[in-house]
């Protein structure tokens, strides 16, 4: 090796070194790699179900318990918007709130400019994804700081550029040209709407007008609540919600809902209800016992599903990554599930 | 091997590598997270294939190639390795290896995969070339442009020994 080899693989070790969270990175990976999947399987369980429909492969729905929500009929088709939280101030008057309370989004949208296709809330951000008609979608950020904007992630928004600091939410709208032949730009706007608040708008699309739509449809001055079809009403000791996420995408078709929850130091679960229409049959024999009610304990250890809710997975993951609670808190958790009549009423949901 | 396995076994070589492959922290974390939540919906398929490991490699190169072309139009990077606090009084190496991280960092960004696939991974052209997707041909070509390039800025003086 030369003098110059020896000089360049030094070089390249010194600017690689530093210590890596791997927990993190395989938490985070998992975490998006499961998103992704279970958008997938939303597309081929529409094929699926379309087979159904035609007479192939006939399943048996299995029966329910009492307490159960009952199969909808007449699923409603009117857009799906989080109910206000007249209690609460918008963010405009009480920046200092947003994303401290996984319970409450403190700003919304003008429906006649955008409809909801999803709301999150929780953990430092508030977040809403929003159709502006034709396919368009568009993400809202809003947080007390700039850290908190970067750090949420949205799925199937790919163009996410690099963290920005506090002086890159200057206003500007930037465009991010397609990584490849045929795609689209992405576009992000970063600015500061308020004292004490940052946001961001994102998109992918041919032009930048879906950034302005969206802006002008912000509303600060309200507040909403992050409605979902369950409530958890029993947590384990000393835990907290942490994180309320529901999306309505290709609602009533499919809706998914992820309630995170918080122990005292680095603990976590994420108990997931997974609805979709074209469910025909699901596992009906359980190997635990939660509340009364059948509950299946998966091999791997890490997850517990309640059993017999109609087209529907309610589960509890309580495992790796997420180290720190056991079956019986999650147990607890799903023993205290609390879930709305019809899944696909939004006016019945809390 | 399982998904998990194989992260936390070689998770933090591939943050290492594209902490190289972008000279960005940040995105290097970003850019693997992204690649490997890619591999996931994948592993089965890529845990059957001869070396689960190049085929990984190969989609962080990919991915940070992509990335890059949409860097150097618009975006730009808020956190380089050059903004490290704590490294203002060098002595003779450490200002040698800074400046030879500059003259890297400045290379094309084929050139400065081969390089770091060659003097940091270890890696024989013939696996270099299939993680470029790319011949053997092709890499040597990148690797001696690289190494005149470095030679010429750093002063160093032309030697038959080097690995082009």
């Amino acid at each position: 090796m030369t003098d110059l080899d020896q000089r360049i693989a030094s070089t390249l070790r010194e600017r690689a070194e530093g210590a890596v969270d791997t927990d993190r990175l395989t938490a985070r990976a998992v975490t998006v790699g499961r998103t992704r999947r279970r958008r997938r399987r939303t597309g081929t369980g529409v094929a699926l179900g379309l087979v159904a429909a035609l007479g192939f492969g006939a399943t048996t729905v299995p029966e329910l318990p009492r307490q159960l929500p009952r199969t909808h009929a007449g699923p409603s088709t009117a857009p799906v918007v989080p109910p206000r939280e007249p209690g609460a101030p918008g963010a405009a008057a009480r920046p200092d709130l947003v994303g401290a309370d996984p319970g409450v989004l403190h700003f919304g949208i003008d429906p006649a400019r955008a409809r909801y296709l999803g709301w999150e809330a929780g953990r430092g951000v508030e977040s809403v994804r929003l159709d502006l008609g034709g396919d368009r979608q568009v993400v809202v950020d809003l947080a007390r700081t700039a850290a908190d904007v970067e750090q949420a992630f949205h799925d199937g928004m790919s163009y996410s550029p690099e963290p920005a600091g506090a002086t890159g939410f200057d206003g500007q709208i930037r465009r991010v040209p397609p990584s490849g032949p045929g795609g689209q730009p992405g576009w992000i706007l970063r600015w500061r709407p308020g004292p004490g608040l940052y946001a961001r708008v994102t998109t992918v699309a041919p032009d930048d007008r879906d950034l302005r739509t969206a802006v002008a449809a912000l509303r600060l001055d309200e507040a909403y609540r992050c409605a979902a079809p369950l409530r958890l009403t029993a947590l384990p000791a000393g835990a907290r919600l942490g994180r309320c996420a529901v999306t309505v995408i290709n609602f009533p078709d499919s809706l998914d809902v992820q309630f995170t929850v918080l122990g005292s130091k680095e603990e976590r679960l994420d108990v997931r209800l997974e609805y979709r229409s074209e469910i025909a049959g699901s596992r009906t024999e359980g190997n635990r016992t939660i509340g009364g009610r059948p509950a299946y304990r998966y091999p791997r250890g890490d997850k517990l599903e309640l059993l017999g809710i109609p087209k529907a997975h309610l589960t509890v993951w309580f495992g790796w990554p997420h180290q720190g609670f056991t079956e019986a808190d999650a147990a607890t958790v799903l023993a205290g599930v609390d879930l709305a009549t019809d899944l696909t009423r939004p006016d019945t949901w809390e | 091997m399982t998904f998990e396995e194989y992260v936390s076994s070689r998770g933090p070589a591939l943050v290492r590598l594209a902490r190289l492959l972008t000279g960005d922290e940040h995105r290097a974390e970003d850019l693997t997270q992204d690649v490997l939540a890619r591999a996931y919906l994948h592993w089965r398929r890529i845990a059957r294939v001869d070396r689960p490991d190049v085929y990984v490699r190969r989609m962080l190169v990919n991915a940070n190639t992509s990335w890059w072309r949409r860097r150097s139009s618009r975006e730009l990077a808020t956190a380089e390795f050059a903004d490290r606090p704590g490294r203002g009084d060098l002595g003779g190496e450490a200002a040698d290896r800074d400046e030879m991280w500059r003259l890297i960092r400045a290379l094309p960004d084929r050139q400065r995969t081969v390089l770091v696939l060659r003097y940091y991974e270890d890696l024989d052209d013939a696996t270099i070339a299939a993680i470029m997707d790319c011949s053997p041909v092709t890499v040597r070509t990148h690797a001696m442009r690289a190494l005149t390039h470095l030679r010429e800025r750093f002063g160093v003086p032309m030697t038959n020994g080097s690995r082009s």
